[in-house]
């Protein structure tokens, strides 16, 4: 059932960030929404990606992910905050890749070594997401520029850019989904709860887990999408 | 129709129903509801129907079949777990095999009528239902293998003489502290079969042993008024204080039989424990029955127990009587829910504990049998090693060495804790096909390969026969004194006397001290002393009543032998041995050989005082021996002959050197245990993970080591995560992390701090800002 839902969440989730990348393509060439079709869409996205991955390899593969890096909005980011987010990055794609593998193809839940270091890469996810909340919380947090509660930070800093509602919905939703994981896994390391309960906080670790995913790929899509205007 | 026929055809059915009725002998007990249990004062009937009357001179053993049958039906019990290894084809999960225990030839061979893993069939092996029963009668329910049919009966058995035996009923149902399984073994061993069942109960006397009898007797023989001593038939004297005037009995039963009944067969006990440190098991303390779990109705299929029972047998209500099915309730069996919480059951919160476990795990691991530690326990069974019967003789055995718990990963995927044992036996490979050898067969080619003690304790034997030695005859060897023991075997204690002149010599123990055969004299004396003539003289005489002795009895001393010829010592001089030390010798065609070999006192300074009874000498002379019967034999077909022990086939090499070898049939084999259940307070896992996950922690880096009755350094070694199909660096690695685990989740237990308290900061100012207190601040 579970896997169920993450294949049909992950398409709808990437179905449509598509589409609206598309739309948006369509209203920088001041296309007129109303003649989409959907023919037209999906030879659109084949020729992009065609054209991305030529890109990558006209040119050294070396270089190409240095220029790539090199977009990655993180590097502009103090030492700190940089792995923190790095950290956080990798730590999360294994966590996610390991876990929903197991969820889709496996009979039996995470074990063996994919559960050692899924563990192990867990304690990583909580210390940097702990960092880059603390970092990052004035920046995602609601209200006027005056209401920020980072307004009386020492370390106060330019951000590289405004961020939009979107992103700070998709940021604090990512935080407490996070922050569900955590605890969930705390908890069931604990000599504290029952079977029961035991079961309940699995199922609690698996949707965070979900909820993470898919508002991580909507945040990395958005502030993409920011970036580049 | 008219009348008379009506009439005849009313009076023919009724008739033929009577007929029917009284053929079938059954009356139709339905259970009216009454939780009350009839009295049980009935006629006994003996093995052809007839009413057993006391008072007669030569009554019949009382036959449960015509005795209990007529209200139980007998033929449905017959085909009950207990009865059925041989006809039925459900035989569910693996259990405790019957082994046959040869000490001489070193055979410890586990054999079942189901087809369990590692277990041989015993007509596989030659075995017949006679034999078998012979070898296990002692501890077998009666019915079943023990109960053939008259065309299964095989030319050799002695069944006509000793009867066959019935279902025993009174073994479980008895309520009377009379019923006794010692004279059950005892009358089992005697061949009386027929009337073990009266026997045992306390009913009656039995005297007689069927098995001196000839095989020609037939129970309406009767006794035989001329033999009194030796071949006395069997013969059952009831105690008429049992008996009312009608000739019935009271039968003090027990609907559910008591503990004590099944444990006559099923007790499993740590060697080493003392009795008054055993405790029972949760369930018996609770106030339980074994029976309130393993319960049946008359077809006497009883419950098991295990995980998956009921799917195997498709009956829903088994499943209410396995550990989950009682305690937890769950689904077990096409989407039924247990009825969980029977006779009390508690709900197991098992806090803390990862849900992991119970995907992987039996209940049995954390709950049954002894916690898992450095060295396994080493178990005794009730029908492996014989216990439960007492008498002067020792009954148990040692072998087989059953250690538990051995955590196996079982037919369901579930790691289960096991008995274990390691199967001994000889052999022959064929084309890579394994036939196991009769020890009868492997001593007849051995010969006195095997007899060695025999050999030395019948040497002891007859110098017992010299009473005026006044003492024991002991040989001293090796720093140790070995003399006889009550079972005709030897045992050994450590020589603490001065240092002997000879490196073997034949003693006296008297009074705690070792004495020469012969005291010291001058063999080079003109005469010598009467009383050292005279005990040189009883000593070779009594030697001489050694059974089938190699040749002569001889004693040389210096270049001197004394003989003893026509019943008279001689003196004389031999030339070509002198012996600085009195010795012994056979004399034969003018060839002197020691009283014991130095084969035979090697064996004996190797294998006696230990639990071992064979060198790796005698397994290659044994093997040599065997292949040299089957060139003698000139079969087409030519065998590998092999022996098993240890987790190890021994073979000869083409150079005729013994070589070890692992092998599958050498593998041991192993059943889960389901008790005996420990108390909450004693699970495994109760003081944390690392009870089970840490480094060489007993549960996952055990290691069984093969044992078997011959001493060697080639034995198997297998971890225990082997057996569980575990991954040793990966439960190396896992057991490792929980030494930071503390720290770890520290680790989480601040990051949930610092998120959790932004997190609220996060929601209290959005609180603060919809309802405008943050403005009005302002």
């Amino acid at each position: 059932m579970f896997g169920i839902i993450i294949l049909v969440s992950l398409f709808a989730m990437i179905f449509a960030l598509m589409f609206h990348h598309y739309r948006r393509v369509l209203t920088t060439a001041k296309i007129n929404s109303a003649d989409f079709k959907i023919t037209d869409y999906f030879s659109w996205y084949v020729n992009r990606i065609s054209k991305q991955i030529s890109v990558l390899f006209k040119n050294s593969f070396k270089k190409s992910c240095q220029k790539l890096l090199k977009k990655v909005i993180i590097f502009r980011y103090p030492e700190v905050e940089k792995w923190s987010i790095v950290g956080l990055s990798l730590s999360f794609l294994f966590l996610a890749t390991s876990g929903f593998i197991y969820a889709l193809f496996f009979t039996r839940s995470l074990h063996g070594y994919a559960l050692l270091f899924h563990v192990i890469l867990g304690g990583v996810f909580s210390v940097s997401l702990s960092i880059v909340v603390v970092l990052w919380a004035p920046v995602y947090s609601f209200g006027t520029e005056k209401e920020k509660f980072s307004n009386d930070s020492p370390d106060r800093r330019e951000t590289p850019r405004p961020v939009t509602v979107k992103q700070k919905i998709l940021f604090w939703l990512f935080v407490i989904s996070g922050f569900l994981l955590i605890l969930t896994a705390l908890t069931l390391m604990l000599p504290v709860f029952s079977l029961k309960d035991h079961l309940s906080m699995v199922d609690i670790h698996r949707y965070s887990a979900l909820v993470a995913l898919l508002s991580a790929i909507a945040f990395v899509y958005f502030t993409l999408a920011e970036n580049r205007k | 129709m008219n009348y008379k026929k009506s009439v005849s055809l009313t009076i023919i059915c009724l008739g033929a129903l009577t007929i029917l009725v009284t053929l079938t002998g059954q009356i139709n007990h339905r259970w009216d509801g009454s939780r009350t249990i009839p009295v049980h004062q009935i006629p006994l009937k003996d093995e052809y129907d007839q009413d057993i009357i006391p008072t007669e001179s030569y009554p019949l053993p009382y036959s449960t079949r015509y005795t209990c049958g007529p209200c139980h039906d007998y033929n449905k019990i017959h085909n009950g777990l207990h009865f059925n290894a041989v006809t039925s084809d459900q035989h569910g999960r693996p259990g405790e095999p019957w082994v046959w225990i040869e000490p001489k030839t070193g055979t410890v061979l586990p054999l079942s009528y189901r087809n369990w893993k590692g277990t041989w069939n015993p007509s596989e092996i030659g075995l017949t239902p006679w034999d078998f029963t012979l070898l296990f009668g002692r501890h077998m329910t009666g019915g079943g293998v023990a109960e053939p049919k008259d065309e299964e009966m095989s030319p050799e058995s002695r069944w006509e003489v000793s009867g066959k035996i019935e279902i025993n009923c009174m073994g479980c149902h008895s309520a009377s502290r009379k019923q006794s399984h010692s004279e059950w073994a005892k009358q089992i061993l005697r061949q009386n079969f027929r009337w073990a069942a009266a026997a045992s109960s306390g009913l009656g006397e039995v005297w007689g042993m069927a098995s001196r009898l000839p095989g020609t007797w037939d129970i309406f023989d009767g006794p035989n008024p001329d033999d009194t001593e030796w071949a006395v038939v069997p013969s059952v004297r009831y105690r008429l204080n049992h008996f009312d005037s009608k000739f019935r009995v009271f039968f003090d039963i027990s609907n559910k039989p008591d503990d004590h009944r099944c444990l006559v067969c099923h007790s499993v006990s740590p060697v080493h424990l003392e009795r008054f440190m055993a405790d029972e098991d949760v369930h018996s303390t609770a106030g339980m029955k074994c029976i309130d779990c393993h319960r049946n109705d008359l077809s006497h299929d009883m419950i098991r127990g295990y995980e998956g029972e009921a799917i195997k047998s498709q009956k829903q209500q088994i499943a209410d009587f396995s550990c989950i099915g009682c305690h937890t309730g769950k689904v077990t069996f096409k989407g039924a829910k247990t009825n969980a919480g029977r006779m009390g059951a508690p709900y197991p919160k098992h806090i803390g504990f990862p849900a992991v476990h119970f995907e992987k795990l039996s209940c049995t691991v954390c709950h049954s049998g002894p916690l898992p530690q450095k060295e396994f326990t080493r178990v005794r069974t009730s029908r492996a090693n014989r216990l439960g019967i007492y008498g002067i003789a020792q009954w148990f055995t040692d072998f087989p060495n059953i250690i538990e718990p051995v955590f196996i990963k079982d037919q369901a995927g579930k790691i289960t804790p096991h008995r274990l044992m390691w199967p001994a036996y000889w052999g022959r490979l064929e084309k890579e096909k394994i036939f196991p050898l009769k020890p009868a067969d492997v001593q007849a080619a051995a010969k006195e390969i095997l007899d060695v003690e025999e050999h030395i304790a019948q040497i002891l034997t007859a110098l017992l026969m010299n009473l005026e030695i006044e003492g024991i005859p002991v040989l001293v060897t090796s720093g140790k004194v070995y003399e006889l023991n009550a079972d005709g075997g030897l045992d050994v204690s450590l020589y603490s006397g001065e240092k002997p002149k000879a490196e073997i010599i034949w003693a006296i123990k008297k009074n705690g001290k070792i004495i020469p055969l012969v005291p010291e004299f001058d063999p080079s004396a003109e005469e010598l002393d009467v009383e050292i003539e005279t005990r040189i003289q009883k000593t070779l005489e009594a030697l001489a009543t050694f059974p089938d002795p190699p040749g002569e009895p001889a004693l040389v001393y210096k270049n001197v032998m004394y003989q003893v010829v026509e019943g008279y010592l001689e003196v004389m001089e031999r030339p070509g041995i002198i012996a600085e030390a009195p010795q012994w010798f056979w004399i034969k065609d003018n060839k002197t050989q020691l009283l014991a070999s130095e084969f035979q006192i090697r064996t004996v300074v190797a294998t006696v005082g230990f639990e071992q009874s064979l060198t790796e000498e005698q397994v290659e002379l044994v093997l040599k021996s065997l292949a040299q019967a089957e060139n003698r034999q000139k079969t087409k077909e030519k065998g590998k002959f092999f022996y098993i022990s240890s987790g190890k086939m021994f073979s000869l090499d083409g150079t005729g050197q013994l070589t070890a070898a692992e092998h599958s049939a050498a593998e041991p084999i192993a059943w889960p245990l389901g008790h005996q259940v420990r108390p909450a307070q004693q699970s495994l896992g109760i003081n944390g993970c690392t009870e089970c996950h840490r480094d060489q922690s007993a549960f996952f880096f055990n290691k069984v080591e093969g044992v078997g009755p011959l001493k060697t350094q080639k034995v198997a070694l297998l971890s225990m995560f082997r057996f569980m199909g575990k991954d040793k660096p990966f439960q190396k690695l896992f057991g490792l992390s929980f030494t930071v685990r503390p720290v770890f989740k520290v680790v989480l237990f601040i990051s949930t701090l610092i998120i959790g308290s932004i997190l609220i900061l996060l929601i209290l100012l959005a609180l603060g800002r919809f309802s405008g207190i943050i403005e009005k601040r302002r």
